[in-house]
């Protein structure tokens, strides 16, 4: 499983192994729109997450 | 996915540019990008003394840190809205910042000038967001002609400029038109200002704000809810999506092909302000007026 965590609010399971890309398009992000962070690294579309592992999205927009 | 430059791992894919870059190549790429806009349009020289309008938000630091890796002479100034907690945290991130880097920030301090923008809001019907950004240019004005800047730069990024331009095409505000540009030349008393980040998208700054660790406020203004050009940067990302590059064409071809022709001196603020000086319309500025004047 890996656990998604949004914003620092929510959090979703997938099973894995799965893409980052499937991951956005799940939760309806476009890769513009947010970060996707694991261990101190961005991941892109194509990487597929293995295992027990931990995410974080991150949205890109300005706050005002 | 692997980085066109150096073949290691990406950590960043730029449908737009139709490639994908590591850490350290995009962070090049990212200031190559930056660079190329300050040159392309003359922005301003490692001779020039660059104040930055520093909200606390990731896009005016990662300018203001662009900016200083580049060698410019980048001073930071920050206008503290009196926003409460806000207020507060983004003053901390700004001043850390500037304490880490050893450069000079120059505060306002809108509570101590009677126009904190709570007060505004209770004051006036006008939308807030408007009355906050009237303010704020006429501090950015004033502050850089007095402390003897050669130049303002904000953080506007190629998102807030494609959403404005978006905006105003939509509801056809010509004069809003004429006056979109990365730079706006020095007139009538108005200071330079210039939008180095016009070329990188919202998700560029993101990265190189993340990669450079950079602390910032990444909480809500309370007063920015339901804010029009969030819901045009949304749609304009799926168009995006779809047809990559079409965001930086769209602003291009407008700078190329409808803001040359557009250019005229109409509507150039001919009067100045009878309490303060600054440019206006009429014979007292908006801010004047804000503070009590009649």
């Amino acid at each position: 499983m890996v656990s998604v965590v949004v914003d620092k609010r929510d959090c979703y399971k997938f099973e894995t192994p799965i893409s980052v890309g499937k991951i956005l398009k799940k939760l309806g992000f476009l890769p513009s729109e947010v970060l996707v962070i694991m261990k101190d690294r961005l991941l892109t579309r194509d990487v597929v997450i293995r295992g027990e592992q931990e995410i974080e999205i991150r949205m890109v927009y300005s706050k005002g | 996915m692997k980085c066109i430059r150096c073949k290691k791992e990406a950590e960043v894919e730029l449908k737009s540019h139709n490639a994908a870059f590591c850490r350290d190549c995009f962070l090049h790429f990212f200031e190559n990008q930056v660079e190329k806009a300050i040159k392309k349009h003359s922005m301003f020289s490692k001779a020039d003394k660059v104040l930055v309008a520093v909200s606390g938000g990731k896009d005016s630091l990662t300018l203001w840190s662009v900016l200083l890796d580049l060698g410019y002479n980048a001073d930071g100034l920050f206008i503290n809205l009196g926003i409460n907690n806000f207020s507060e945290i983004a003053r901390s991130k700004v001043e850390k910042f500037a304490q880490i880097r050893k450069v000079k920030l120059i505060t306002v301090d809108l509570v101590d000038e009677g126009i904190s923008i709570p007060d505004v809001k209770n004051k006036t019907r006008r939308p807030v967001c408007s009355l906050c950004g009237q303010i704020k240019r006429y501090y950015f004005n004033m502050m850089g002609l007095t402390e003897g800047y050669s130049v303002l730069a904000t953080g506007h990024n190629l998102d807030d400029e494609v959403s404005r331009l978006f905006s105003n095409v939509l509801h056809w505000k010509m004069e809003y038109l004429k006056d979109q540009s990365p730079v706006l030349p020095s007139e009538n008393g108005l200071l330079k200002k210039v939008k180095p980040l016009y070329r990188v998208t919202e998700f560029d700054t993101s990265a190189y704000a993340f990669f450079k660790d950079l602390d910032f406020v990444d909480i809500a203004c309370p007063f920015s809810k339901g804010a029009t050009f969030t819901v045009y940067k949304k749609h304009l990302n799926q168009i995006e999506f779809s047809f990559p590059g079409t965001k930086i064409d769209f602003y291009q071809g407008f700078l190329k092909k409808l803001r040359p022709i557009m250019t005229n001196d109409e509507n150039s603020r001919k009067n100045t302000c009878k309490i303060c000086g600054y440019p206006t319309f009429s014979d007292i500025c908006g801010v004047c007026r804000l503070k009590g004047y009649r």
